[in-house]
Order: structure tokens, then C-alpha cells, then sequence
């Protein structure tokens, strides 16, 4: 039973806030087990998405299921295989880590007191915070901070573990750090990661959404995501002045600036000429591809990404 | 620029926040309420205008004294907003300077407080002139009365109070410090303010919003001319107050400025942690292979068995958390320590300490949730205080993103709170207990472990738990911390002032129940029974309220209206609905077994209805008033008490006589309420014409009409049976171990009323009856004709109780006897009395002794004989000083009766005295003054058997000199003759102390005087003052004279007139003008020493020199000053130096001269080296500053 995978299925959620802003519209996403990587920039619904997926927020329409789960009404029963990490998390400031994990343990159902210890020993080893139990929290660094919400959520061992921008506060290292032990945690379970930061999904997630505005723009598969643009993506280095002339004839995608001039990467079916040369395509351009229009199921939108 | 665009940002963003609104609302309400609500009553009772100077400067300080606590989030957001909303890295780096910084802000927090008050000028504005005030209660509109008002009091008031709380936010970084500054403002306005209000100026001085002075201006300094006319004025002990609290609020800001940083408290600590930690290589490595270990697989379980142990982990932790932090548990302890100190002033009574028992004490250190007790009301604060730190905590922290994703359900999390907050309040019990225990074992008592358990843990803990619920809940519902503060304080006010806000049911008002009791005598008696079924019904509420807690318990971020009732509809599970029907269910079960017990098998009459009745009888019946009607001479009595069944039967005969002079054919008896009256039939045929249920009034026509002379028999039968309990509680009248119930309660009377008509003057307005004074005039002749109870009875009375217990009845027992396991006593009057006495029955023991041949009799509880042989010995004095000096005591006993209650519960009816247990517990010997009450009192209470049960005054104004001045008078005598001189001298200054003078001299003369001043004091020390003058024998004269004329008890019943009229014989020619300076007119002297030279002119005299000043005057009842020429005899005394442990020095001299000019010089020799000198030294004439009466004398040189 417990290598039973089960996977996570949102069917047509949305969500308008009060003062009228519509943070999700019509999601459908299927998510099997395994690291799911959902990307968009800041404001696009990603949190949204996952604070109703913790349970801690309600859709104004739709249903999701965690396997024969309904997320959204049997919310106690999500909450005992959930793991969720928040983008922000404030903690007691006078209370040792080891003292505050143990307390998650409590809450997450694992009352033994042997049974306990062992966990929380684990996870604090795991996420590098061992030696560091007996400090109080209020003395933690951002970094730290984020692993222990790390081990927290990955207390009770979950079957849906959301982690919302986890990558976002920590150094070269822990990130690397923490995206082992996520990859570990998806050998058995449901990982959605959401982030603004492509690497992040292209280095360990096998699907992937691309979320702008509230909608999907993309559901892939990341490397077949990739693979789909293969001769599609044309690169030129180009002067600053230059942009708004090659906008008006080409696709541009990305424009970013590389030792003081500007590298343009343009989406476009044949050889553009114009001393374009043909690039082997990744995941940023999907990511930018799919933003701007030129990739994707939805509807062509119009803006250029300055990096 | 800049501070303009800060002070700009801060008082726009103020007023776009709701709670600017709601405060400015709140401070409108408050004012408008207390207008409508308190001061228009006082206005129409004729003690002020309604709209006179100091009223307006009353209500603004009141409101003033709310805003204090409920107000301060608007200088705290102001001064640490930032901070809070982690917008200081933006703020604080801005290029703005401290002064602009902290300017703007602080002026916009001063802006948003003025709009805010100005709610009270306009609340008081719509009060007075849109809601159709009748125009006879007000005065003319002056605009001076607002802006005094304005500029005095509410323009300073708010940049103190704001100065403050800003200052102390801004410095501390944290928006509660406000709070905590309102706090501190409030103890020293409303508490250090009224507890020093009488410590000279200290009061007015520490009270920063000014009201003390108001309040005390307003309750009594002021005469009523001065209420109506006289503005505030910025002068004496006012503007010193202003001037101080500017300057304490300058200061703050000052230090403000100086000690403000653009920094945060914590950064310094922060430092020293915040070293990185190194990421160890092997943790760079891709993949697992690196890591060693495996992640644990163990998974959560989820049972009951989980649920419970999460409770009591996150229970444990919410104690902790409001325990360990300094306003928790170490304030609790703190303040248990003062309520043990503030014991030391309960655990007396007029002066005189109690006896330490545990049961006072519990009484004293506990009150219900609906009881206005200081110590209580922090707690409840604190409550509330708690409760939001506790349903907040998580989201405050930050924590709660995690924690509300956690597998814990909702009842759990509101429980653990519940739970915790309990904890924190069994701490608080524990350390008042503790206090208690303390307390009682210093002053040499042993405490009773048992009941405090139960007092602390069984009965007080429930209320303590019900508000905690209470306070919990209006945090989760209201989903605003500090608006949920204000609602709690809005809900605990409703529930403190219920009944004055017309809602007096007690099902309706949260947590409330009639109150438990327990004394020694009986125990808690009958009140656990009604208290527990109250408690229950409450409780069954509670769960609901912990239900509907439960379903909003907010744990997403959805907080509209709307997604909440969505999420609470979604939470109604199963169990959910099972615990809401069944706690519905007995709501409504409770509910109704209460209500079938206070409203069908009692009657409930909420205290609007009563007045109502009662207007209507007036209005119905007092046509019969003057009829003719017959009086009352003999009752016989078969009184059948059940004490274990609470149940009373009496079978009764009235023998009535005809001592009109017309015949009399119609009989109109006034029956009582809580008795069934039965079987009313005459001695000859009669029908009945009326039987009012509701307003308790029967009419009976004779077939035969009474004429002059003749006489009649009434047959009734009355009975009595407790059922259940009322809204106020059981009836105490008859309990398992105290029966006590007096002939009028039970009884029926003859003819109309009186003293069921409406008093006060608004009432009587309000229920359309035509106005009359309170009293009746001393010059209303008609009003003499009536005293209370004033027919003389002869009473014959057989009565049956409990095998086991002793009856107390009227008269002479003449026989007691036993008829199965009942016990029987026959009780008959040697002499007629007046027609008022009581029936006691419980387990009493008996102290007994004999006067001549009168048997003195006391009945006590077994358990308290502290005090016995003090009141034998004070009653056999009594009886032989007062039948030497007045008059034949008329019976041959008297007795003293104990009854349950924490009182003194003196009462003199004729041959029996009541006393409660509290005056059996009094501890004499103890008293530091060395003064003994208890002799005093009874002393005071024997001589009502001459003054008020031979001499029963009219009902008219200055009754009270005839009864209480003349009870005083008499002990005075006692004291004297049989204690000795010292006696007197400490029962004159217990007087003094214990009636305090008025703060005003306004006031009507003796002889038409109603209030405990001169009725208790100078009613008595007149009196005194006169046996110095004329001597005791011809004052006392002059009272057997009065006795003579007046014991028999006829009407037209006596005055202060007619004492007056025998004073005035008895007196020679010389002191009438004094008589009438003391009974006629409300006259004062003021006597003054101004200084005193002495030398000696031989060996062993010296000659002294007294420059003495005096005044004399008189005020009127509206305070207007009259100044009267001084042509009145004084005694001046000279003293010698006192000797060691000695008060005063020897009397070197003392008689009475002729003082007839403001200022004097007296010159008299004495016999040895003079000390002080003293010009009215008995303060025989009304000086109330007596200190400066006395002149230290200086020695001059030898004349050689």
C-alpha cells in the first residue's frame, strides 16, 4: 500500500478575489506522481493554485481530487498526507527548532514519542539543520529558516507535498541541497513545485505547466516541451537601438543583455536570414516561447519579456 | 514639505479605516447613553439642570475614561505601523528627519483622536436639544459650558493621553504599548483617582483626564447652585493638574525625540546569531548517494486517541505561551497579592475587624461573572486580552500558512485554546486562594481547605470558563483583533449592565445566575440550587457557542462573510449535528425548567412592572386613603412552620375596632405578594366587593355597617410554600436551618398603603402621578397622622417548627411543648407594641441573663460566641441607664436574634433586636482605635425601644432625630455613666469618622434633615453639645417629657417639632438663640486660633493670651451663604504639655466665654505651664475644619 502512487487531478477551478481580481480561470492540470514543475512569473495564480491545493483556500468553481481524495471537501483527510511549504512562513522566534518540529510531529499525527525522535533526528540531519536544533528559530537566517519549513513539510512522510518558490531564499548550495531531497520525496509521492526560476523545473521535473494570468498556458512534458521547439529558435547579437526594428519583423521571445550588446531570440518556423543563427533550443525559451504567444495551447499574448 | 506629506498620509489613512469611525461612533453613543440613561433621571429627581456646566464636563469625562482603553490602536498604529507592517526598511531609510518623521505622525495620530472626540460634544448635543428633554429639567443654553468643557478638559485631555501612548509605542516599537499606556492612564484616572480622592489634592493631581474632580464636584462638593451656574475654571488644583499632565506629556514626547531610532529593537541581537552556516560539500553532490540516510518513512496516524494527545500538546503550549510572558501568569500572581492587601479593609466593618473565616473570606474573594468587583473586572480584561493572543497567535507569527495545513481538526484548535485560557484561570484561582490562605492565617485563623477547593475550583472556576468561552469566540467570529476587543468589552459591558439596560432575566444576560452563598449558620442554604440550574442552561449555551466556534474557526485565508458561513456549512459533519442538537435541546429543556420555575411558579415582576403596579395602585386605590377604617389591637396567630419543605401555614385572627367617629361599612384589606391569602372571613356577613390579584387589594362590604367603638373579627388564613426559585435566587425566608420572616411581609393590613406609593420625583413624572416631595413635609399635618406600623398589638402567637430547632417569636414565651417531632412555642405580648415583629426559627443556642426582672436573651449560632457577654453587658447597662434617665422599659425580655448574612443587620423591632452572623464575628479587641462597637451598638439598638418603639416618629422629614439621633444620644449616656468618660470621647470620634461631613454645606436645617449626616452625627452631636450647655439632666428631661407625651403610640404621631418644643422649655433664656442656630437654621462656625502667648506672672501661674477668630453663617439648602453676627458662648481650654504615652496635656483650665466679634483677644490665668490652647475644645458648635481650633502656645519671657 504504501508504494500505492496516486496523482492529482484539477478539473475547471477558478477563482476571483473580492475586490474583483480573477487569480485563476478554468485550470484543468493532471499531475501524476513525481516532480511537477508549475512556472510563471509573480502574480500569475501560482499561489493561488497552491494554497487551494493546501486546503487553505476555496475555488469559486471546480473540484480536485488527490486520488479518490476530494480535496476541496474532505479537507481533514488531504491535510494527514499533505506537506506543504508556503512561499512566506513566519515561526515562533523563542522556540528551538528541534522543540518546534517535534510540535509539527505532534500535529501530523506521529504521537509516539520514539517514533517522534526518529523523525524529527532524520529530518533535521536531512535538511542540514542538526546542529543547529537546539538554537532558537528567531536566530535562524533566511536559509535556514527554509530548510526547517523543509522538514516540516516533509514530516508524515506525504503522498502531495507543494512547495511554493522554495528555491527562492537559498544559497547555491542548499538549493541544491534541497532539490535532492525533493527528488527523493517524488521516488513516492506527488511534488508540485512551483517557481519562477526555470532551472528549477528543468533540472528535475519530468511535467511541467506554464501558468500566466490565471490559465495554463502549457502542459507538457518538459524535455517533449523542448524537443518541440527544436529548429524553431534563431538567436542574434544585436544592438540595443536595433530591438524595436527586429520587433516589428520578427517573433522576438527574449531579448537579454550579454556583454554590453543584446542577444535576441526570435520563435520562427524557417530561417529568418538577417544573420540569424539557429540555437538549440531549452527550457527558458519554452518558458519564453509559450509567454509570448508563439508556443502553447492558449491564445497569442502580446508582451516581450526584458531580462 | 515632507512633514506635511507625512502628517498628510497618516490622517487621510486614519480616516479611511473603519475603526476611526467605529471609536468616533462608540464615543457618541457612550455620551448620548449616559445623558438618556443616568443623568437625565438625576435631573428630573431635581439635583442639577440637565444640561448644567458640570453635567456636560461629567459625561465628557466618562466617555474620556472608555477612550483611554478602546482608543490608544490610533497613536500606537501611528508611532509603530511601520514597524508592524515590516514597511520600516522603506520608511525608516527614507531621507525624512526624526522631527518630521515623528512630528507628522504624532500630529496626524492628534488629528484622528479629535475627530474622534468630537463624538462627545455632538452625542451631547443630540441628547439634550433632538430628543424632546421636557424644558423644566433644562437651563438655559451657554455656550461657555461646551467650551470650557472643550478647552479644559477635552483639548488637553486628548494631547496628554495621545503623548503618552504615542510616545511609549514609538519607543518600544510595538502598537500594544499603547494599549498599555492607556491602561496605565486608566488605573490612575479611574482607580488611584477615586482611591485618592479624599487624600486631599493627591486625588485631582494623579487622574490625567480629570475625573476625579468632576465626579466629586458633580456627586456632592458642590452646592446645587454651583451644579446649575458654575463653569469649570481654569484655576486651584485643575490647572495644576493640566499643567502637570502637560508636562509629563511634553517629557514623554521629549525623550521620544531623543531616544527614538531609526533602527529595530532586535537588530542588535540578531547580529550575534545570524553566522551562515557552512553547507557541507558532500551535500553539492546531485542524486542520492551523498545523503547518507533515507528520508523517514513514517507516516501520521489519526484516531481519537491522536486527536486528544494534539489537544493536550497544543492546550500545554497556548498555557505556556500566555503563562510565561510577564502579563501572564507573574501579573495574576500579582495581582492575587493585591486583592490579599485590599482584604485588609473587607475583613472589617465600620473599622472593626472580623473574625478571619474562611467562608468571609471566600465570599469576599470571589464574584460572579455579572458582578461589578474590581479584581474581577481586570480578570475578565485579561480574558479578553488573552483570548486574542491566543486566536491569533499562529497568524501573528506567521506560523499559520503551516499550521492551518496541518491535519488538526477544528475542534481541537479551539479547544486547546479554550483549555489553555482555563489553565490560565485555575493559575489565577490558585493564587487568589493562595492569597486567601495567606491573609487568613496572618490574622490568626484556620483556613478551611474544603470549602476554599470548592468555593475556587467548583463554583468560581464555571464563570471564569464561561467568559474565557465567551471571550474566544468573539475572537473568532469577529476576525479583527483589536475590533474584537472592542466588541468583547462592548458584550462584558451589556453583561455587567444588563439590568440597568431593562434586561433583568437572567436567561437572557450570558453566564449570569442568581448568586451562591455560604455562611456558617446555614451553609450554602438554598442558593447552590438555583445557581447550578442556571449554570447548566449556561453551559449547554457554551457548547453551542464552542459549536458555532468551532464551524468559523478561521484557518484559510478566506475571511468574507460569505466563504466563512460556505467552509462553516461544509464543517456541519455528522457529530457536529449531534452536538448541536443535543446542547440545543438542553437549552431549550433548561431554559424551560428555569423559566417554569422564576416565571410560573413564582411571579416574575421585572422592575419596570413593579413601578408600574405600584403607580397604579396609587392611582387606583388612594381615593380609600382617608376613609374610615378600623385599627388593628389584637392578632392571634397559628403559625405552622415546615422548615425541610419550606413551607409556612398561619391561621389568623384580627380583632379590629372602630376608634373613628363614624360607622364604617366597607373593609379594605392590602394582601402580600408571595402568599396565598385565604379564607378571609368577618365575625358578621360580608361580601366581597374586589379582589385586585395584581395590585393586591380586597374589599369586603359589612352587611352591618361598625359603628364608633365597636369592634370586629377578621379570620384569614395565609399561606407560604417556596417553589423552585426565582430569577433573583430562592427565597431565603425559609431555609432548612433559618427561618425568618416578618408579620407585614406575610400578613395582610388594613386600608390603603402609603408606603407603596412612587417616591422619587422622575418616576412619578414618568408614570403620569401628580409630583410630592420624597418626604413628606415636617409642616404637613395630615402627614403626621401616619408612621409605619404605628397601631399598638397585643400578639398571641403559637408556633410549631422542626423538633430540633427553637423559635424566636413577639413577647413572653409562655409554653413550649412537643407533638410528635414537632416542637411548639406560645408566645404572647406583656404589653402592646408596635405592630412590627418577627418569626425566627433555626438550631440556635441561648445566652441568657436578667436585668431586674427583665430576661435578656441571645440567640446566636452555636458556633459564634466571640462577643456575647460584650452585648449582655452592654444591653443590662443600657436598660438600667435608659429606665433611670427616660422611662420604664414596657416588657419584661429582650433579646437579640441571629440571622444569616455577612451584615451587621441591626434592626430594633419592639423586644427583639435582629443582628446578622456578621456582627456575631466582629473582633473588638482587635481594633486599634480601642473602641467597642459592639457595645455601642447595642447600646444604640436597646435604645430604639424607647426612641422609634415608645416614641415612633411621624413619617415626615426629621424623623430620623426623633430614632437614630436619639438612639446615639442615649448610648452616649451609657457610655459615659457605665464605661467612663474615654468611652464617649472614642464613640464621638467613631461618629466622626464613620459619617463622613458632606462635601458640601448646602443643606435644609435639623429640624427637616433626611440624610445619614445629620441623622447619625450631628443630630446626635447636637444633642450632645446641648447636655454640655444646659446640662444632661435637663436634656434629658425634655426627652422623658417627650416619652410621656408620645409612648402610647396615638397619632398624631411626633416631630422634630415637638422635640424641639421640649428642648426649648427645658431651656433657659440664655441658650435659645443657640437652639435655633443648632435645629432652625443650618448654621456653621468657624473658629480659629490665630495665636496664644503665655507668661508666667508667679511660681505655678502663668497668664495666657488667645487671639481668637470667629465666623459664623448659615447656608441654605441651595448653598446660598448668609453671614451672621458671633454673639455666642465658647469654651476655651488651656492644656499643659503632654506627658509621655499621654495624647493630650492636663486641662489647666476650661470654661465657656462670651465670643461676640470676628477677632478677640481672651486672657486667662491658669495653674501651671500652658501648652495648647483651644477654643471649642469638645467641638460642641458645627466647625468642620476642627485642627486649626487649637493654638500652640509660646512661652514669652519673665516679666521681671
Amino acid at each position: 500500500m504504501e508504494s500505492q502512487k496516486i496523482s492529482l487531478s484539477i478539473r475547471n477551478v477558478s477563482k476571483t478575489y473580492a475586490n474583483g481580481v480573477q487569480a485563476l480561470s478554468n485550470i484543468n492540470l493532471d499531475i501524476p506522481p513525481g516532480m511537477y514543475g508549475l512556472l510563471g512569473p509573480n502574480g500569475a495564480g501560482k499561489s493561488t493554485l497552491m494554497r487551494t491545493l493546501a486546503t487553505l483556500q476555496e475555488p469559486n468553481e471546480g473540484s480536485i481530487h488527490l486520488g479518490d481524495i476530494d480535496v476541496l471537501r474532505q479537507k481533514e483527510e488531504v491535510r494527514q498526507t499533505l506537506g506543504y511549504l508556503p512561499q512566506e512562513f513566519g515561526v515562533y522566534p523563542k522556540v528551538s527548532a528541534e522543540e518546534m518540529l517535534d510540535y509539527f510531529a505532534v500535529l501530523k499525527g506521529i504521537t509516539q514519542r520514539a517514533s517522534r525522535k526518529e523523525v524529527t533526528e532524520g529530518l533535521l540531519k536531512q535538511t542540514n539543520l542538526w546542529d543547529r536544533r537546539k538554537q532558537k528559530l528567531g536566530g535562524f537566517s533566511g536559509g535556514m529558516k527554509q530548510r526547517f519549513g523543509v522538514a516540516v513539510a516533509l514530516l508524515g512522510n506525504p503522498k502531495l507535498l507543494i512547495v511554493d518558490e522554495p528555491t527562492a531564499g537559498l544559497d547555491p548550495a542548499e538549493r541544491v541541497r534541497f532539490l535532492n531531497l525533493l527528488s527523493e520525496v517524488a521516488e513516492n509521492s506527488v511534488v508540485l513545485l512551483s517557481t519562477h526560476i526555470v532551472e528549477d523545473v528543468s533540472e528535475l521535473c519530468t511535467n511541467m505547466a506554464i501558468i500566466n494570468k490565471g490559465q495554463i498556458l502549457l502542459q507538457a512534458n518538459t524535455q517533449q516541451a523542448v524537443a518541440n521547439l527544436e529548429g524553431k529558435i534563431w538567436r542574434k547579437l544585436t544592438d540595443k537601438n536595433t530591438l524595436p526594428a527586429l520587433e516589428q519583423e520578427h517573433q522576438v521571445i527574449s531579448a537579454k543583455l550579454l556583454s554590453g550588446r543584446t542577444m535576441v531570440h526570435i520563435h520562427s518556423g524557417e530561417n529568418p536570414g538577417n544573420r540569424f543563427e539557429l540555437v538549440e533550443p531549452d527550457l527558458e525559451d519554452v518558458y519564453f516561447a509559450t509567454m509570448t504567444g508563439c508556443y502553447g495551447q492558449s491564445q497569442k499574448v502580446k508582451e516581450v519579456v526584458q531580462l | 514639505m515632507k512633514f506635511q506629506k507625512i502628517f498628510h498620509l497618516e490622517f487621510t489613512y486614519g480616516l479611511r479605516n473603519v475603526t476611526t469611525w467605529l471609536y468616533f461612533l462608540v464615543q457618541l453613543v457612550l455620551a448620548f447613553l449616559w445623558m438618556i440613561g443616568n443623568y437625565i433621571h438625576d435631573a428630573r429627581d431635581g439635583y442639577f439642570m440637565v444640561n448644567a456646566p458640570i453635567v456636560i464636563g461629567a459625561v465628557t469625562v466618562l466617555c474620556m475614561v472608555v477612550w483611554l482603553l478602546i482608543g490608544a490602536s490610533v497613536a500606537g498604529d501611528a508611532a509603530a505601523r511601520d514597524v508592524e507592517t515590516r514597511m520600516y526598511s522603506l520608511t525608516y531609510t527614507a531621507p525624512a528627519s526624526k522631527a518630521e518623521y515623528l512630528g507628522g505622525r504624532f500630529l496626524g495620530a492628534l488629528g484622528l483622536n479629535f475627530i474622534i472626540l468630537l463624538g462627545i460634544p455632538l452625542g451631547l448635543l443630540i441628547s439634550l436639544y433632538f430628543t424632546g428633554i421636557e424644558p423644566e429639567i433644562m437651563g438655559p443654553f451657554r455656550l461657555g459650558a461646551y467650551s470650557t468643557t472643550f478647552f479644559y478638559l477635552i483639548l488637553p485631555n486628548m494631547f496628554i493621553v495621545t503623548a503618552i501612548q504615542f510616545s511609549l509605542s514609538a519607543l518600544t516599537k510595538r502598537s500594544m504599548a499603547s494599549y498599555l499606556g492607556g491602561a496605565i492612564l486608566f488605573v490612575a484616572a479611574f482607580i488611584l483617582g477615586q482611591v485618592l480622592q479624599n487624600k486631599g489634592i493627591w486625588g485631582n493631581l494623579i487622574d490625567p483626564v480629570g475625573f476625579t474632580p468632576i465626579q466629586s464636584q458633580l456627586s456632592n462638593e458642590w452646592s446645587p447652585l454651583e451644579k446649575n451656574t458654575r463653569l469649570l475654571a481654569l484655576e486651584g488644583t485643575l490647572l495644576l493638574n493640566r499643567l502637570l499632565w502637560l508636562a509629563i506629556a511634553l517629557g514623554m514626547l521629549a525623550l521620544t525625540y531623543f531616544r527614538f531610532g531609526f533602527t529595530l529593537p532586535e537588530t542588535g541581537q540578531k547580529r550575534k546569531q545570524s553566522i551562515q552556516p557552512e553547507t557541507p560539500a558532500t551535500s553539492l553532490t546531485r542524486g542520492n548517494g551523498g545523503l547518507g540516510k533515507a528520508l523517514p518513512q513514517l507516516k501520521g496516524m489519526f484516531s481519537l486517541a491522536t486527536h486528544l494527545r494534539q489537544l493536550r500538546l497544543l492546550t500545554w503550549k497556548g498555557f505556556l505561551q500566555i503563562g510565561k510572558s510577564f502579563t501572564g501568569l507573574p501579573l495574576l500572581a500579582a495581582i492575587a497579592v493585591m486583592a490579599s492587601f485590599a482584604l485588609e479593609g473587607n475583613l472589617k466593618a465600620k473599622g472593626v475587624p472580623l473574625l478571619p473565616k474562611t467562608d468571609h473570606l471566600l465570599n469576599l474573594l470571589t464574584a460572579s461573572i455579572t458582578e461589578i468587583d474590581f479584581f474581577y473586572m481586570v480578570i475578565a480584561l485579561l480574558t479578553v486580552y488573552y483570548a486574542g493572543e491566543l486566536v491569533w497567535r499562529e497568524r501573528e507569527s506567521g506560523l499559520s500558512e503551516i499550521a492551518h495545513a496541518t491535519p488538526v481538526p477544528e475542534w481541537v484548535l479551539f479547544m486547546s485554546k479554550l483549555l489553555a485560557l482555563g489553565l490560565v484561570m485555575v493559575g489565577w484561582l490558585a493564587f487568589l486562594m493562595s492569597a486567601g490562605i495567606v491573609a487568613q492565617l496572618v490574622r490568626g485563623g484556620s483556613p478551611g481547605i474544603r470549602l476554599y477547593l470548592q468555593g475556587f475550583f467548583g463554583l468560581q472556576l464555571v464563570d471564569c470558563l464561561l467568559f474565557a468561552l465567551l471571550a474566544l469566540f468573539v475572537h473568532v467570529l469577529v476576525n479583527q483583533k483589536f475590533v474584537a476587543h472592542l466588541v468583547a468589552l462592548l458584550v462584558y459591558g451589556f453583561i455587567l449592565f444588563a439590568p440597568s439596560l431593562g434586561v433583568e432575566h437572567k436567561l437572557l444576560v450570558y453566564g449570569a445566575s442568581p448568586k451562591w452563598s455560604y455562611t456558617d449558620m446555614v451553609g450554602y442554604g438554598i442558593s447552590l440550587v438555583p445557581w447550578l440550574w442556571f449554570k447548566l442552561y449556561w453551559v449547554a449555551w457554551a457548547l453551542l457557542v464552542g459549536v458555532a466556534a468551532k464551524l468559523l474557526w478561521v484557518r484559510s485565508r478566506e475571511g468574507s462573510v460569505k466563504s466563512r458561513f460556505h467552509l462553516a456549512g461544509r464543517r456541519f459533519t455528522r457529530s457536529t449535528a449531534s452536538v448541536t442538537f443535543v446542547s440545543a435541546g438542553l437549552v431549550l429543556t433548561l431554559g424551560s425548567f428555569i423559566f417554569y420555575n422564576t416565571n410560573v411558579l413564582n411571579d416574575y415582576t421585572s422592575a419596570s412592572e413593579s413601578l408600574e403596579e405600584r403607580a397604579e395602585y396609587e392611582k387606583r386605590y388612594r381615593q380609600y386613603k382617608h376613609r374610615p377604617q378600623p385599627l388593628l389591637t389584637n392578632t392571634r396567630l397559628h403559625v405552622e412552620i415546615y422548615p425541610e419543605q419550606r413551607q409556612v401555614d398561619i391561621r389568623a385572627i384580627y380583632f379590629l375596632v372602630n376608634s373613628t367617629k363614624s360607622t364604617i361599612d366597607t373593609i379594605h384589606l392590602a394582601t402580600t405578594p408571595g402568599v396565598q391569602t385565604t379564607k378571609v372571613t368577618f365575625d358578621r356577613p360580608a361580601t366581597k366587593l374586589l379582589a385586585d390579584e395584581r395590585l393586591r387589594h380586597q374589599m369586603y362590604a359589612l352587611s352591618a355597617p361598625l359603628r364608633p367603638g365597636d369592634s370586629l373579627q377578621l379570620h384569614f388564613e395565609a399561606h407560604y410554600k417556596t417553589q423552585g426559585f426565582t430569577n433573583s435566587g430562592a427565597d431565603v425566608s425559609v431555609m432548612a436551618n433559618s427561618t425568618n420572616f416578618r408579620n407585614y411581609e406575610w400578613l395582610p393590613s388594613i386600608g390603603y398603603q402609603d408606603y407603596r406609593e412612587l417616591d422619587d420625583a422622575g418616576s412619578r413624572k414618568e408614570y403620569g402621578l401628580s409630583p410630592r416631595p420624597i418626604t413628606a413635609s415636617l409642616y404637613d399635618e395630615k402627614a403626621r397622622l401616619t408612621a409605619p406600623f404605628a397601631e399598638r398589638v397585643s400578639v398571641d402567637a403559637v408556633v410549631g417548627t422542626n423538633g430540633n430547632q427553637t423559635v424566636v417569636g413577639p413577647g413572653e414565651l409562655r409554653r413550649t411543648w412537643t407533638k410528635g417531632n414537632r416542637k411548639y412555642f406560645h408566645y404572647v405580648t406583656d404589653a402592646p407594641i408596635r405592630n412590627e415583629y418577627n418569626f425566627f426559627s433555626a438550631k440556635y443556642a441561648v445566652h441568657e441573663k436578667r436585668w431586674e426582672d427583665v430576661v435578656i436573651q441571645i440567640y446566636y449560632d452555636p458556633g459564634q460566641k466571640e462577643n456575647l457577654e460584650r452585648m449582655m453587658k452592654s444591653v443590662q447597662a443600657s436598660l438600667e441607664y435608659y429606665t433611670h434617665q427616660f422611662g420604664p422599659y414596657p416588657h419584661r425580655q429582650i433579646r437579640f436574634v441571629s440571622y444569616p448574612g455577612y451584615g451587621f443587620g441591626n434592626h430594633a423591632a419592639p423586644i427583639n433586636i435582629t443582628a446578622q452572623e456578621g456582627f456575631f464575628i466582629l473582633n473588638p479587641e482587635k481594633d486599634e482605635r480601642g473602641f467597642d462597637l459592639i457595645t455601642a451598638v447595642v447600646a444604640h439598638e436597646v435604645a430604639h425601644q424607647w426612641w422609634g418603639n415608645q416614641v415612633d416618629p411621624a413619617l415626615v422629614e426629621g424623623s430620623g432625630l426623633l430614632s437614630e439621633s436619639l438612639a446615639w444620644y442615649s448610648a452616649m449616656g451609657v457610655l459615659e455613666k457605665h464605661y467612663g468618660p474615654a468611652h464617649l470621647q472614642k464613640l464621638l470620634s467613631f461618629l466622626r469618622e464613620e459619617y463622613k461631613v458632606p462635601k458640601t454645606k448646602a443643606s435644609v436645617p435639623l429640624l427637616q434633615a433626611t440624610d445619614w449626616y445629620h441623622n447619625y452625627r450631628k443630630g446626635p452631636m447636637v444633642l450632645y453639645a446641648l447636655s454640655r450647655y444646659m446640662g444632661k439632666d435637663r436634656v434629658n428631661g425634655a426627652l422623658r417629657s417627650l416619652l410621656k407625651k408620645h409612648a402610647l403610640g396615638k397619632p398624631p404621631f411626633p416631630t422634630s417639632l415637638d422635640l424641639y418644643r421640649e428642648l426649648k422649655t427645658a431651656a433657659p433664656d440664655s441658650l435659645q438663640p443657640l437652639l435655633h442656630d443648632f435645629f432652625e437654621k443650618n448654621t456653621f462656625w468657624e473658629l480659629k486660633t490665630e495665636q496664644a502667648t503665655a507668661r508666667q506672672v508667679e511660681s505655678g501661674k502663668w497668664q495666657v493670651t488667645l487671639d481668637v477668630q470667629a465666623r459664623k453663617f448659615i447656608v441654605d439648602s441651595v448653598g446660598v451663604e448668609t453671614v451672621l453676627q458671633m454673639n455666642d458662648w465658647v469654651e476655651i481650654g488651656v492644656l499643659g504639655p503632654s506627658e509621655e504615652g499621654q495624647e493630650s496635656g492636663r486641662v489647666l483650665y476650661q470654661q465657656k466665654h462670651l465670643i461676640n466679634s470676628a477677632k478677640q483677644r481672651i486672657i486667662v490665668e491658669v495653674p501651671g505651664k500652658p501648652a495648647r490652647t483651644d477654643i471649642d475644645p469638645n467641638n460642641l458648635l458645627i466647625d468642620w475644619d476642627m485642627k486649626d481650633n487649637i493654638g500652640e502656645v509660646k512661652l514669652e519671657k519673665r516679666a521681671q
